[in-house]
């Protein structure tokens, strides 16, 4: 049995998503549908309405269509095709799922890093290391589970609901925080749609919109040298100017945007260029 | 009926790439969302003409105006047509008709989508938008490939529609076509030729007086288009 993660994108802006259910499926079929319990701490009454309205239409049936095409931009596949380990209960293992964000890895699972190992090289090349951090995670910022939006409701903090992976690189200094994600353009479009998802997400939670004890928090996205070229390195800089805005985009292979990042870096760790060179 | 020329929406910002199709979520500069659709100047000037028709029918469409880019316009979509984002929306799911609060003016789309030709009327072009007490408003978009437009049709103005006219599951047709039949004499159809001056000079290379010609003319005959579009949906 496979399983299929489905998220609602209550602002289309920001793309921070939030997994509202895990498709069960066999041989192309949905046999079962997970949903995740939300409350009206969670969501407002009206969007809540919306998702459990639109959960009913794919519920139970054949998918021969997009999330996204069925229901709209609001709606989108998560991770898909996870393999549900054939000796649990599937239902108990969605509700899991759900609430974990994740299915455990088993031991010995191999990781590859090869984007965040290729991103560190960068920043030691430009000499800048020592004011870097790796692997900036939710608790670095919030331990509430709860926040208030700019809509005056309770939001569930999005990080507790999708176990939002960690920031590759992290500068702090000065009363301010700069997340950074080394981006290595691939044919794989669904990898560079995640970075955008998950910067996105980052951008929501660190939103300071009634929230003024948030750092204030800028973002930036490295393109690696060493990526695919043409149309797809392309998308990985539309992508990411899509996420972060094109001023926060920089293009290891110019030699003003290595400049940039590497300004950027001794900026938000507190010392200034000149002490930096120094 | 005064046709209030065609606003412009100056984007500043993309906001998403599409990963299919080709419609760009941007920001504009009164800081609202807005869906700029890729499409050629034929096809952005029908969506022009749809959407604003079926506005001056008092049907349910979202703003519409003409991006323009004060930002690196980098992938082509200056004089597209935009579309202010319809908050939390979802597409159209068969099955709700009792809880959308203005399911009748659903019966403007349809008048306009026969006026026009539009034959991809589909569950992804009919938004639904939740209110707050457990029900639904929908709003219609997507005009852009009216067949009405091509060359070769516009000199015959009185297309039979197709067998299927609207092919959308789901919708009470008997409700829909009474309320299509009363809109034949709707003031709105005699400005027609307005709305497509209005908007049509942003779009060179289109044929504006056929095209307002033929439009015109089947304003003119719009009663005989809804008996005809009635006895193929019946």
């Amino acid at each position: 049995m496979l399983a299929d993660e489905i998220l609602y994108l209550p602002s289309l802006r920001t793309s921070a998503a939030i997994p509202v259910a895990v498709a069960l499926s066999r041989g192309g079929v949905i046999e079962q549908l997970v949903r995740a319990e939300l409350s009206s701490d969670c969501l407002p009454t009206h969007r809540r309405f919306l998702v459990e309205t639109a959960l009913n239409e794919i519920n139970p049936g054949p998918l021969s269509e997009r999330v996204e095409m069925l229901l709209g931009m609001h709606f989108v596949y998560g991770r898909r095709n996870i393999r549900v380990p054939p000796s649990v209960d599937p239902m108990r293992w969605g509700r899991n799922f759900l609430a974990l964000g994740r299915q455990p890895l088993a031991a010995g699972t191999p990781t590859t890093r090869t984007r965040a190992t290729l991103g560190w090289g960068t920043l030691e090349g430009l000499g800048v290391v020592e004011h870097v951090r790796k692997r900036f995670h939710a608790h670095h910022i919030e331990e509430e589970p709860f926040f208030r939006g700019t809509d005056g409701q309770l939001w569930l903090q999005p990080t507790l609901l999708t176990g939002l992976t960690p920031v590759t690189h992290w500068v702090v200094g000065r009363g301010a925080l700069l997340l950074m994600e080394p981006v290595l353009p691939t044919p794989d479009k669904q990898r560079i749609k995640a970075l955008r998802e998950k910067i996105g997400a980052w951008r929501e939670v660190t939103r300071r919109e009634g929230h003024e004890d948030v750092l204030a928090t800028s973002f930036a996205a490295y393109i690696l040298e060493g990526g695919a070229g043409g149309t797809d390195h392309k998308y990985a800089v539309d992508a990411m100017t899509a996420a972060v805005g094109e001023e926060n985009v920089m293009d290891m292979a110019d030699k003003t945007d290595r400049l940039d990042l590497r300004a950027r870096v001794v900026r938000y760790s507190g010392q200034d260029e000149l002490t930096a060179q120094a | 009926m005064f046709v209030r020329a065609q606003p412009m929406l100056n984007v500043v910002r993309l906001v998403t790439v599409p990963s299919a199709g080709e419609v760009f979520l941007c920001e504009g500069g009164d800081d609202a969302l807005w869906f700029v659709k890729k499409t050629p100047n034929s096809g952005a000037l029908a969506d022009w003409i749809g959407l604003s028709l079926v506005r001056a029918l008092g049907g349910p469409v979202p703003d519409v105006a003409v991006a323009r880019f004060a930002a690196p316009d980098r992938c082509g979509l200056d004089g597209r047509i935009a579309t202010r984002e319809v908050a939390d929306y979802t597409h159209w799911m068969p099955g709700r008709w009792d809880s959308i609060e203005n399911a009748q003016e659903l019966a403007v789309v349809a008048l306009v989508d026969a006026l026009l030709d539009v034959d991809d009327r589909h569950s992804r072009n009919l938004l639904l938008q939740p209110l707050a007490a457990h029900s639904f408003r929908v709003l219609a978009i997507d005009f852009d490939n009216a067949a009405l437009m091509s060359p070769d049709r516009l000199t015959d103005t009185f297309r039979a529609p197709a067998e299927n006219p609207w092919p959308i599951d789901g919708v009470r047709k008997d409700t829909l076509l009474t309320a299509m039949a009363s809109l034949v004499e709707h003031p709105g159809l005699e400005h027609v030729r307005d709305i497509v001056t209005a908007g049509g000079h942003h779009w060179p290379h289109v044929q504006l007086e056929e095209i307002a010609d033929a439009l015109e003319e089947r304003c003119e005959r719009a009663a005989d288009l809804v008996a005809a579009f009635i006895d193929r949906w019946n």
